[in-house]
């Protein structure tokens, strides 16, 4: 065992190599902690745009595109009930009836043309709006033509027959009241057969639907009218009269065949500008049904494009949280690791330090946690240090510095084991400072204390070897092992220190043996066959001592293993 | 010495005038008017009906009787047309009073219900000898066999024949058109026994026969025009002096009559007359201004600019690749999600020459596809479609409508093999044509149902596709030009013809 000596006070931070970089704890921790929340704001915000853009789209598609969707399917119904009422226009016999048809299409236009105003529409859909309305403006003229015509024929073939029922009837009636001759009454008859005749061609024409027709009618009854009239030359003058008025009144400008005529004209154009306006109303529904299709199926396209947006983020979302709970299990194994175990690990050190097991286990890195271990092996280290000088107190003799007498009994334990392992014989000096207490009752006990600081000086100049040992035994007595030495050399050793002493000539008024301090010494050796007993040996020590003191001190006596102790000068 | 002059004279005159009388009652003439296709009223620029109702006006002003017979070939297609299925031509003819109307193809542009509402509309007979109505058991409703035209003593009878192409051409579904011939001279022994003074036929397609007839005395004239005669082999010209052939558009014949009893002969000679520059008669012209004035705030909307020159007329459609067919088969095509579109060159009906930069309007479009067709969406094999290909190819040299205009196919043919082996390489988007594989194929409705000779695809498996809404593939192509704006569309050799020595001009 080493000297007990002062402990070098390693402080932690001095100036070792670390042995890496500086990680600090309250930054990594700090960084960790914000990584998560930064993922956890991240996921968050995320999910709330993300929510938002569905709502908006949502709501878009609610207020816009179902009520866009739903008002041009309603247009189209429009459009389709508006070919109806076209139909019904066309079929009117009345002029109130054509009236009363041509409002309600006016009021669909209207509203239809409202609706094309408040929602932006392309050219081409109010253009279709625009030629429908003109056209069926047209086309309610046109029928209000053929109605006015219808109702101006029909009054000419009352005229017409009212013309047969009275001219005809009448000539008839004269006939018989006159007194006209055979020759005259034929040639009435005749006229009134063949206005009869005239008349019911007439009649039969009216029926006809064909406009040639007509005009082949016209010129038959041409002839047969100017026939009428060379007929009626023969007769009085109010038959020709009446041939005229026939003439008038089926042929002339506003007559009944031109009328006719005109009238089957007429009903070719309607025909012709309802069968257009029909057309273009379902030109027009179609390209209502169409954009309204386009604009579903734009619709459609639309929140599909929205649902997969929204199941990509959703993915997206689940990803990133994924990713988060990833990461916030890596923080909590890297909390795991760097925290919790190297603090586990710093306890267990603590502990065992405690405990007295000194297991230091190397806690890697450099951060807090290693600077709390290196304090507390800076701690514990200085509590060893003071623990080893506190020990090293206890077994050091206060005033003169060498051990004292636990130390010794320790020492001589050791060296009687030793002994005996190494098969070696030890010997012990006892010395013992001759007349003390005179020197200390002359000289006071203060210089006492320094002759015997003196004494231990000598004694040390006096060890030979570093294995030698010194100790204060009691108040003057001292003791000297000297392991793995013989009789032989014990005395030497004796004797060197007799001569040591004799040398050093302490000044010592009251030594009766002379003027300066001198020692008795009592030597005994031990070894594993003679003995091996702390006590026996001091005991025999002491003897030996005793024998010197009495054979007249500053000598030293040997003692021997029976009673007659071998003096020795 | 005075009244014996005078008296002299009043019996030198009387004899003259009994003479003449005489003479008169001999001789009958007359002037015979023959106008045809006239389809489009909106060519103000050149002659029409204002122009021949003032030509008219003028002879039936004259004492010598005028009769005018319309050849037909008139009710479609136009722009108007689709919209009133011909209706305003009937008006307007009926203002110009022809004496019989000859029914030609095109007044089955909306097929035989339509004409027969047209012909009870028309305030003169409309005449089809051969036409067989299965419903009536005889004549299509409202049309008559013949026609007895009088004007002054002289009687006409009036034949007209159609050619049986018109059934496939047209897409008829009902009637059955009998022998051209045979029908000629039935009429026309039935018409001699009615006492007629000449019978008078007419004829819209060619038909060697009638130089025959005429030469044979069976029937006296016959007219015929043909505006696209230019596009023909000149082979095809009829020979006989009395067989009146217009080729001109805006030609009108003027055929002078002369009928003697002793010894009895029919002396017929005719001249043309050119509408153009003629004043127009301003009743008829306010009539036809009318008409063209409707829809025209919706016709005048301009759609998109055509930057390249593009030509549209018969020849270009019918005979090789065109940009507009190219155009339009491709909207079809994009609209429908087709692998492939096909149509027929006679679809495209404008007759017109576009100059690069011409900014086109929904009035260019509804001229170029006056037609209601729609789209349809079939499934079909590659050996359908090389046997459809075939079909259109087989009548290139006669200028027919058939020939398919494509998008998504490049096609190599030989235009001087026979008919139906021309097409010697087919290829569907680049790639060779698989002929068991099913592509889905873009047409119009009229060739789905079988029109034009693509009896091919009659049975082919219809297909639904994304816009059901049967739009007209007019109001498509009108709304692809308004979404690119600009367009210009070009050859892009996708009907090959390996040897381009084939000119249909040639003679």
């Amino acid at each position: 065992m080493t000297e007990p000596s002062k402990v070098a006070q390693d402080a932690p931070n001095s100036t070792n190599p670390r042995p890496s970089r500086r990680y600090s704890l309250i930054r990594v921790l700090i960084l960790s902690c914000c990584c998560v929340l930064v993922l956890f704001f991240l996921l968050t915000s995320m999910a709330y745009y993300r929510l938002n853009d569905f709502e908006t789209a949502l709501s878009g598609i609610a207020t816009r595109s179902l009520p866009e969707i739903v008002r041009t399917g309603q247009v189209y119904s429009q459009v389709n009930e508006l070919s109806y009422l076209t139909e019904r226009l066309a079929n009117t016999s009345t002029q109130a009836s054509r009236r009363i048809a041509y409002q309600e299409i006016q009021l669909k236009t209207d509203g239809l043309v409202d609706d094309t105003v408040n929602k932006a529409m392309d050219s081409s859909t109010s253009g279709y709006l625009q030629a429908i309305v003109l056209e069926l403006g047209s086309l309610n003229k046109l029928i209000e033509q053929h109605l006015q015509t219808q109702h101006e024929l029909n009054i000419h073939v009352v005229d017409m027959y009212e013309f047969l029922d009275s001219a005809v009837a009448e000539s008839l009636q004269a006939n018989q009241t006159s007194n006209a001759n055979d020759k005259n009454q034929a040639a009435v008859d005749n006229w009134a057969l063949a206005a009869s005749e005239i008349i019911a061609l007439a009649g039969k024409g009216m029926t006809s639907m064909r406009l040639n027709q007509i005009r082949n009618l016209s010129q038959q009854l041409a002839q047969r009218l100017d026939n009428l009239l060379i007929v009626s030359h023969q007769l009085p003058a109010n038959y020709a009269l009446r041939s005229e008025q026939l003439r008038k009144m089926l042929l002339d400008k506003n007559g009944l065949l031109p009328l006719k005529s005109e009238q089957l004209r007429i009903i070719g154009r309607t025909t012709g500008h309802s069968n257009f306006v029909r057309n273009l109303i379902l030109d027009f529904a179609q390209l209502m049904e169409f954009q309204s299709f386009e604009y579903h199926r734009k619709v459609i396209a639309e929140s599909e494009r929205i649902s997969q947006q929204v199941s990509q983020q959703i993915r997206l979302l689940g990803l990133v949280s994924v990713i988060t709970l990833l990461l916030l299990i890596a923080v909590i194994y890297f909390v795991q690791q760097r925290l919790i175990k190297r603090l586990k690990l710093l306890n267990q050190n603590v502990l065992s330090k405690l405990v007295g097991q000194d297991l230091h286990e190397e806690i890697t890195g450099n951060d807090e946690i290693t600077d709390i271990d290196h304090s507390f092996q800076f701690f514990t280290e200085q509590i060893d240090a003071q623990k080893r000088s506190l020990q090293l107190l206890s077994l050091t003799d206060g005033l003169t510095g060498v051990a004292n007498r636990r130390a010794l009994d320790e020492r001589l334990e050791n060296e009687i084991v030793i002994a005996a392992r190494k098969q070696w014989t030890s010997s012990i000096l006892l010395l013992d400072v001759d007349y003390f207490k005179a020197f200390n009752d002359h000289y006071g006990h203060l210089k006492g204390d320094d002759c015997l600081k003196q004494i231990v000086h000598i004694l040390r100049e006096c060890k030979q070897r570093n294995t030698d040992f010194i100790a204060r035994f009691g108040g003057e007595e001292f003791i000297y092992i000297l392991p793995d030495t013989a009789l032989e050399g014990a005395k030497h050793v004796a004797q060197s220190i007799l001569e040591a002493f004799s040398k050093a000539k302490i000044p010592h008024a009251k030594n009766p043996q002379g003027p300066f301090v001198t020692v008795s010494i009592g030597i005994t050796t031990f070894n594993h066959n003679i003995q091996n007993e702390t006590n026996s040996i001091l005991i025999n020590a002491d003897k030996a001592l005793y024998q010197a003191k009495t054979k007249g001190k500053n000598q030293f006596q040997i003692y021997l293993n029976n009673n007659n102790p071998d003096s020795v000068i | 010495m005075t009244t014996c002059l005078v008296r002299f004279c009043s019996i030198t005159f009387s004899l003259l005038l009994l003479c003449s009388f005489l003479a008169q009652a001999a001789n009958k003439n007359a002037t015979l008017i023959f106008a045809a296709e006239m389809n489009n009223i909106e060519h103000t620029d050149e002659g029409s009906y204002p122009e021949l109702a003032t030509l008219l006006k003028e002879y039936r002003q004259q004492p010598q009787p005028t009769f005018f017979i319309f050849g037909g070939g008139s009710l479609g297609p136009s722009s108007l047309a689709s919209f009133d299925r011909g209706a305003h031509i009937i008006d307007i003819l009926n203002t110009l009073e022809p004496n019989a109307l000859g029914v030609a193809k095109r007044e089955f542009s909306f097929h035989e219900d339509e004409l027969s509402l047209r012909a009870y509309e028309a305030a003169f007979p409309v005449v089809a000898s051969n036409i067989y109505d299965p419903l009536n058991l005889g004549q299509l409703d409202g049309l008559a066999t013949t026609a007895v035209l009088q004007q002054g003593n002289i009687k006409i009878g009036f034949i007209s024949v159609l050619d049986k192409s018109v059934v496939s051409e047209y897409a008829l579904k009902r009637v059955q058109i009998s022998s051209s011939q045979q029908a000629i001279e039935k009429y026309a022994q039935q018409l001699r026994q009615q006492q007629v003074d000449l019978i008078v036929v007419h004829y819209s397609n060619p038909l060697a026969v009638i130089d025959n007839l005429l030469t044979e005395g069976i029937i006296d004239i016959a007219m015929r025009k043909d505006e696209h005669f230019h596009l023909l082999e000149i082979a095809k010209r009829p020979s006989h002096p009395n067989n009146i052939f217009l080729t001109e558009a805006t030609n009108v014949a003027v055929i002078d009559i002369k009928i003697s009893n002793t010894p009895p002969k029919l002396s017929v000679d005719w001249h043309i007359k050119s509408l153009n520059n003629m004043t127009k008669d301003p009743a008829v012209n306010h009539q036809v201004l009318k008409y063209s004035a409707h829809l025209s705030k919706l016709l005048d909307e301009q759609i998109g600019t055509l930057t390249t020159e593009l030509d549209t007329t018969r020849l270009n459609v019918r005979t090789q690749e065109n940009p507009l067919g190219n155009f339009i088969t491709d909207a079809l095509k994009s609209f429908s999600g087709a692998d492939i579109a096909i149509i027929n060159g006679g679809t495209i009906r404008g007759e017109a020459h576009y100059d690069a930069n011409h900014i086109l309007t929904r009035r260019d479009i509804a001229k170029e596809l006056p037609f209601r067709n729609r789209v349809v969406v079939m499934e079909v094999t590659g050996g359908q479609i090389i046997q459809a290909l075939e079909s259109g190819l087989s009548q290139i040299q006669d200028v027919k409508g058939r020939f398919p205009q494509v998008s998504g196919l490049e096609v190599t043919y030989a235009a001087d093999h026979p008919p139906y082996e021309r097409v010697t390489a087919v290829k569907v988007n680049h790639q060779p044509i698989d002929t068991d594989k099913l592509y889905k194929l873009a047409t119009s409705d009229y060739i789905a149902g079988g029109g034009d000779g693509y009896a091919v695809f009659k049975q082919s498996k219809k297909l639904n596709y994304n816009n059901q809404m049967t739009r007209l593939i007019a109001d498509i192509v009108i709304d692809t030009i308004r979404r690119q704006k600009i367009i210009s569309p070009k050859l892009e050799a996708r009907l090959v013809n390996s040897n381009a020595t084939v000119d249909p001009m040639d003679d």
